[in-house]
């Protein structure tokens, strides 16, 4: 934080107003109360709207919580992003769109890249545009704001740029007719739910081939493609054993470790820090992604990059699943060469105002530590990434 | 047709006992195979690739089934599937560009492009065209039948000399097969001058004074050393037996007649030498989609050994050992324990191997495997009949040789 | 006098012929000094008393072979004594001539050439003493293999035409350091020419050359049993002190036995504890009581620092194995055998991979005596140790030699296993008695190290089918090479088991600084 920070000072007081802030926010990852929704100004510096949608998607474990967490999320965009939305954004259309993406967004089932594709569609639906040009232009322009209402969400970013980059193919179509073309945006965009969550599904079945009898499985986070790969292999009756990080401070494992308990999966939960420890009985490790990047590399949850480098480190392979549209045209060079994406940390005890505390909720992996990624263009080396995204956006 | 029936079950059968040797002769006999199988295919009037494709897989399949290790097998009927995907959509694009006049073809993926129009055998083609082409970031918001236009579209597979087929609707029923045939003979000579091809790259690659080490014997190899040694360079050889073949004596006998300088060592002294050698030349079983290898035994030592002395660690491989499957657990599911007899004299030991020791397993297992897999962040280059490739592009070789169909198709009888 | 360059040519060939025939291929050279062996036989009679006054303390009964002794005998004899008070003034130095003129022994001129060298230095310094001939001759102390000036000076000394003649040669012009060959033909000879070797030694200088005593322990031991046979035999000649002349002696018969087979790093250390013994005894002491105080020194020796390090290590080892594990060694070790044997006396249950190579293929034998004693094993060759590894959870191997930089000198093919084991992170877990702890430092297996007989490589034991080899000397662009050993990098190594119980490969050097001082004061 310090070296990335324009001032020191200014570093020092945000810690401050941070601890204020995160003993109320802090209730978040326990009880989210629906409180909370009001304290938290979207776009908050200090918890990006990527955490909270996390936070509500991959939150912790019991039902009853989930169902709490859920219309806590549920209320969450009723309130503030009309506001956020009005501070942040000055264009014309995008009271709108950020308002429709938060509606979609609210489904825990739906990806945000869908989300955003959902939302840009309905930017077209109401556009009083007469030319391919001033849709495209109306698009970018929602597009933008809604890549700037959250910043950090890379599958949102990544699902704009989709979208917009099918916008511009389609118009270089030339339908003759404008309105057909719309159409056809709009349709295409709307099956956009349904080809992520086919995507899923190819995900699963190339993933649980790599899944042989007797093999123990490291995962870390709560990634529904990966549930959904492990699901799979389950039902092939694949025998296998998982160990789950606990995820903190998440506790995105304790999530995966319930549903593959339902699943009959044996299971075992180790703390974070243990993974070292464990490494040499796993067989291989399988994260999901945030967003996969230009060099083939993974921004995921904190920690999914300790776990790859001892799993690189004792020859294990790492397996990443993740849809197509996570790709992104982004190359972070190191850890701090991304907009960091910010959450508060539950300690159990007050930390004192003068310690610091890294926030940060996700690190980013490079691509000589992951083996191959499953995704729903099928299995891919890292150097794959590249050649997909040069070829849609050259 | 029974003629085809006999040859196949004869070519079956040669595969289980293991009788055909080496990938490239596998190769090539399957494609022989495959050809005939295609020229007495009868074809109906409507779908007729569909129908050759069928063939070709019923037949394919049998053969994968024969011998799973041996990986050529399964290559080649899926280059057979491709061809005919490709010949067929060629001739529908063609067909199609004749109708609706845009024949603006310097590239077969045009002809795609104005399959939009939606015509009679625009179907075919499409269909066609979205198995030949791998699912990509630009299809994503796309299906098939409406498929929009994709100009960027750099999966042109293989040789498109199919696109300046006229357009003869009446002969194309013929066409196709003769196509099909004419390519699949063009394979099997691709298969036959795969080592010339690779040769021919020889002195690219290796210097003056060069101290090369291989392990066991590879005609590649072989092929590729005479080449530089024919050019005049002059180098030496270490050769390595390559236990428990010891290919090594007649690679080491061959190299010598043709006078290259040539030291045998043993299997064990490769982690001694490689300290003083130069560059690692050897020959592949396989080379799989993540750019890993299938090799004989004992290269995995190899490449470890040169990966730790920065020593290049370059395979040959004609493009017929190109798999387009990701291994998991390749050094078990897609290996081979040969026989024990080749390490242990079971006169000596017989007693212990068999006796069943109150538990009924014998005391003494002998494990003999035929292959290695050597990872890919040990290999340093590829070196193929196209040219010279990095481990992490063999991805994009795959799918300009294989349609994306034929990978998953095929995938299980594979493993 | 002018005859001489011819006798002991005869002489030497005699001996060669009479041993080892099938390796000699100088057919027509043969022919010609056929009648010249017999002559020098009967001179060799003759002149059998006088050698064993002269040259000779021990007692006439224990020389079964002094018969045989001729003029040319004698002058080899003459020139290894030489060559001995040469390598004792460079104390424990591995003797490089004998090595050197010996190597390359299916060539078919060396014999003869080696032994017209041998003679002809001789005859300039055969009868007086040859100060100036031995300072040229000698190899300066601490003979390192690698020292290309001073290789090339005995080289061209020793052997003429050397490299020219030979196309194994060729080989060493990646190996220039290297310098020990032995062939065996040569070796069996040169017994003949060294009749005042005690016959203990010489026993033991066959079987080093047979091969029948093999694994560096078995060689020491076999060495120093030998050397305390002759000591018990010694007797100080008169107006010499014990000490001199025994270690003359000694240094006689090592240089004997280095003409057999080089000695081991192991050896060395061994010896040099044996002339730190003797340099330290009191010349007051009376000569038995000296010999007596060297004889148990040689007993305690064998038994502290290999039986009961051995012990030591075996029980230190067994705690490193549990239930379960799979353990796997490489070619033959005796102290992996004493643990594996252990451990399953203890009732532990595992089950181990033996890994072999050629061309000794040791690990059969190893493998029988395991199965006989009913433990489960896995056999294997060293090409698949990758496709085995990631069942093993442990890795045992031996040693000749743990250098002071941690590098494990040990045989062919331990580096590419050790290597294979670290890259699939299974522990490497050297076993070796400290007495082979050496403060040499070595970084790759070409600087030093033992060639074999290149003619096990063409011909593969059991496999009638691979014979493209056959007529390899022939062939003037085909090398065979055999390396003896290997050195792994002590990043490979896990831990080393020693009597001084387990330690890293980084401390070594402690040990060797431990246990240098306190081989001085044992």
């Amino acid at each position: 934080m310090w070296r990335r920070s324009a001032s020191f000072v200014l570093d020092k007081q945000q810690q401050q107003y941070d601890d204020v802030e995160k003993q109320e926010s802090s209730l978040l990852s326990s009880t989210t109360t629906p409180s909370m929704a009001e304290t938290l100004q979207n776009p908050s510096p200090k918890i990006s709207a990527y955490y909270q949608t996390r936070a509500a998607h991959h939150g912790v474990v019991t039902s009853d919580w989930l169902a709490q967490a859920q219309a806590a999320v549920g209320r969450d965009p009723d309130d503030h992003p009309s506001e956020s939305s009005s501070k942040s954004n000055d264009s014309g259309k995008p009271f709108g769109v950020i308002d429709d993406f938060n509606n979609w967004r609210k489904q825990p089932d739906l990806a945000e890249a869908v989300a955003a594709i959902r939302a840009l569609a309905s930017v077209i639906r109401s556009s009083q545009a007469t030319t391919m040009m001033e849709l495209e232009i109306e698009l970018k322009k929602a597009s933008d704001s809604l890549k700037s209402w959250d910043t950090t969400s890379i599958s949102l970013t990544a699902g704009c740029d989709l979208f917009l980059r099918y916008v511009t193919r389609t118009s270089a179509l030339e339908y003759e007719d404008f309105d057909s073309a719309k159409l056809r945006l709009i349709e295409r965009a709307e099956k956009f739910g349904e080809i992520s969550y086919k995507a899923r599904k190819i995900i699963a079945m190339l993933g649980q081939d790599f899944i042989f009898d007797g093999c123990t499985i490291l995962v870390h986070g709560f990634s529904r493609v990966v549930l959904e790969v492990l699901k799979m292999a389950a039902q092939n009756r694949k025998l296998f054993r998982v160990f789950c990080t606990e995820g903190r401070p998440d506790r995105t494992g304790l999530r995966l470790s319930n549903e593959l308990a339902k699943l009959d999966v044996p299971v075992k939960l180790l703390i974070d820090s243990a993974a070292a420890y464990s490494m040499d009985e796993v067989d291989m490790v399988f994260v999901g992604a945030d967003g996969v990047v230009e060099s083939g590399g993974i921004i995921n949850m904190m920690g999914t990059y300790q776990i790859a480098l001892v799993a690189n480190c004792m020859n294990k392979p790492v397996y990443v699943a993740a849809e197509s549209y996570k790709f992104a045209r982004l190359y972070p060079l190191d850890q701090k060469d991304m907009v960091p994406a910010l959450r508060p940390i539950d300690f159990g005890v007050p930390i004192p105002s003068k310690v610091e505390v890294e926030t940060s909720a996700r690190d980013y992996t490079p691509p000589q530590y992951l083996t191959l990624l499953f995704t729903d263009l099928g299995i891919l080396t890292p150097s794959a990434v590249s050649d997909e995204l040069i070829q849609l956006y050259l | 047709m029974p003629d085809v029936h006999s040859l196949v079950n004869e070519f079956t059968i040669k595969l289980k006992k293991r009788k055909i040797e080496g990938s490239k002769t596998t190769a090539k006999q399957t494609a022989e195979l495959l050809r005939s199988v295609i020229s007495q295919q009868r074809i109906p009037h409507t779908n007729q690739a569909a129908a050759l494709i069928d063939a070709v897989k019923a037949v394919g399949e049998q053969l994968i089934a024969a011998n799973p290790v041996e990986l050529a097998v399964g290559n080649i009927v899926r280059r057979v599937l491709h061809i005919i995907r490709e010949e067929d959509l060629s001739l529908a694009t063609a067909a199609i560009g004749g109708l609706s006049l845009s024949a603006a073809s310097d590239d077969e993926d045009d002809a795609e492009q104005d399959d939009h129009p939606v015509l009679s055998a625009a179907a075919v083609a499409a269909a066609a065209r979205s198995t030949l082409r791998p699912p990509s970031l630009q299809t994503l918001l796309e299906d098939v039948p409406y498929s929009a236009a994709v100009p960027h579209n750099s999966s042109s597979g293989g040789d498109s000399e199919g696109k300046s087929k006229s357009a003869d609707k009446s002969s194309r029923s013929r066409k196709l097969k003769h196509n099909v045939i004419e390519a699949v003979n063009e394979l099997i000579s691709d298969i036959a001058t795969c080592h010339e091809q690779i040769a021919e790259q020889a002195v690219e690659h290796i210097h003056q004074n060069e101290v090369i080490l291989t392990l066991g014997s590879s005609r590649t190899v072989m092929e590729f050393l005479c080449a530089a040694k024919e050019k005049k360079r002059s180098f030496r050889v270490f050769v390595a037996e390559g236990a428990p073949r010891y290919q090594g004596h007649v690679l080491a006998k061959e190299l010598v007649a043709r006078g290259l300088q040539t030291t045998v060592i043993t299997d064990s002294a490769v982690f001694a030498m490689i300290s003083r050698v130069n560059m690692v030349i050897v020959g592949a079983h396989a080379v799989m989609a993540n750019g890993g290898v299938i090799a004989p035994v004992g290269l995995n030592m190899v490449a470890l050994a040169a990966q730790r002395h920065s020593v290049p660690f370059v395979v040959l491989a004609g493009i017929h050992k190109l798999c387009p499957l990701y291994p998991h657990n390749p050094e078990v599911l897609l290996n081979e324990l040969k026989s024990p007899s080749e390490l242990l004299d079971f006169g000596e030991f017989s007693d212990c191997m068999d006796f069943g020791s109150g538990s009924g397993s014998p005391l003494l297992h002998v494990v003999n495997p035929a292959f290695d897999y050597v990872p890919p962040k040990l290999v340093s280059l590829f070196i193929t009949d196209t040219g010279g490739h990095n481990p992490s592009y063999m991805y994009r070789l795959i799918t300009d040789y294989y349609s994306a169909d034929d990978m998953v198709v095929q995938r299980r009888p594979a493993f | 006098m002018e005859c001489s360059p011819r006798t002991p040519r005869i002489g030497f060939d005699e001996a060669i012929l009479g041993n080892t025939l099938h390796h000699f291929r100088a057919a027509g050279f043969n022919l010609t000094v056929a009648s010249g062996a017999k002559k020098a036989r009967g001179i060799s009679g003759k002149a059998a008393g006088t050698v064993v006054e002269v040259a000779n303390d021990l007692p006439a009964t224990s020389k079964p072979l002094k018969e045989k002794m001729s003029k040319s005998e004698r002058r080899a004899l003459q020139e290894s004594q030489r060559a001995a008070k040469a390598a004792a003034k460079g104390g424990a130095s591995v003797h490089e001539q004998p090595g050197k003129t010996l190597k390359q022994p299916s060539q078919k001129k060396d014999g003869p050439q080696v032994t017209s060298s041998v003679a002809a230095s001789e005859k300039k310094g055969g009868d007086r003493p040859p100060e100036k001939d031995r300072k040229k001759d000698v190899p300066p102390p601490r003979m390192q293999f690698d020292d290309k000036n001073r290789v090339e000076k005995a080289k061209r000394r020793a052997v003429v035409k050397q490299t020219e003649a030979r196309n194994r040669v060729e080989l060493f012009r990646h190996l220039p350091q290297y310098e020990h060959g032995t062939q065996l033909p040569d070796l069996e000879s040169k017994f003949f020419l060294l009749d005042p070797m005690h016959p203990a030694v010489y026993k033991v200088g066959i079987q080093y050359l047979a091969g029948d005593v093999h694994g560096g322990n078995a060689r020491c031991i076999a060495m120093l049993q030998a050397f305390r046979e002759a000591i018990k035999d010694y007797t100080t000649p008169q107006e010499k002190t014990l000490s001199r002349d025994l270690t003359a002696k000694i240094n006689s018969f090592v240089s004997f036995l280095i003409a057999c087979r080089p000695l081991s790093i192991s050896m060395g250390n061994a010896l040099r504890f044996l002339k730190a013994r003797i340099a330290k005894l009191s010349a007051t002491l009376a000569e038995s009581e000296a010999k007596a105080s060297l004889c148990s020194d040689i007993d305690r020796f064998i038994n502290e620092k290999i039986v009961v390090a051995d012990k030591v290590i075996v029980g230190n080892a067994v705690t490193k194995i549990r239930d379960g594990d799979v353990l796997l060694t490489y070619g033959s070790s005796s102290v992996v055998e004493m643990i594996l044997l252990h451990a399953h006396e203890l009732g532990k249950e595992f089950r181990v991979v033996v890994v072999d190579s050629r061309p000794k293929l040791e690990g059969q034998a190893l493998l029988r005596r395991l199965v006989g004693k009913g433990l489960r094993c896995t056999y294997t060759h060293v090409n698949a140790v990758s496709y085995i590894m990631p069942e093993v959870t442990r890795v045992f191997l031996g040693a000749a030699s743990v250098l002071s930089n941690g590098t494990v000198f040990s045989r062919v093919g331990t580096a590419c296993v050790a290597m294979v084991a670290h890259a699939f992170h299974v522990p490497v877990l050297i076993c070796c008695e400290a007495y082979k702890f050496h403060e040499r430092v070595q970084l790759d297996s070409i600087c030093s190290n033992e060639l074999g007989d290149p003619d096990v490589i063409a011909k593969v034991s059991g496999r009638m089918d691979v014979n493209y080899l056959d007529n390899w000397a022939n062939k003037e662009n085909l090398q065979l090479l055999n390396l003896l050993y290997d050195a792994t990098p002590s990043d490979y190594i896990s831990m080393i088991i020693t009597d001084y119980g387990m330690v890293p490969p980084t401390s070594v050097p402690v040990i060797v600084r431990e246990y240098g001082r306190e081989h001085l004061l044992i």
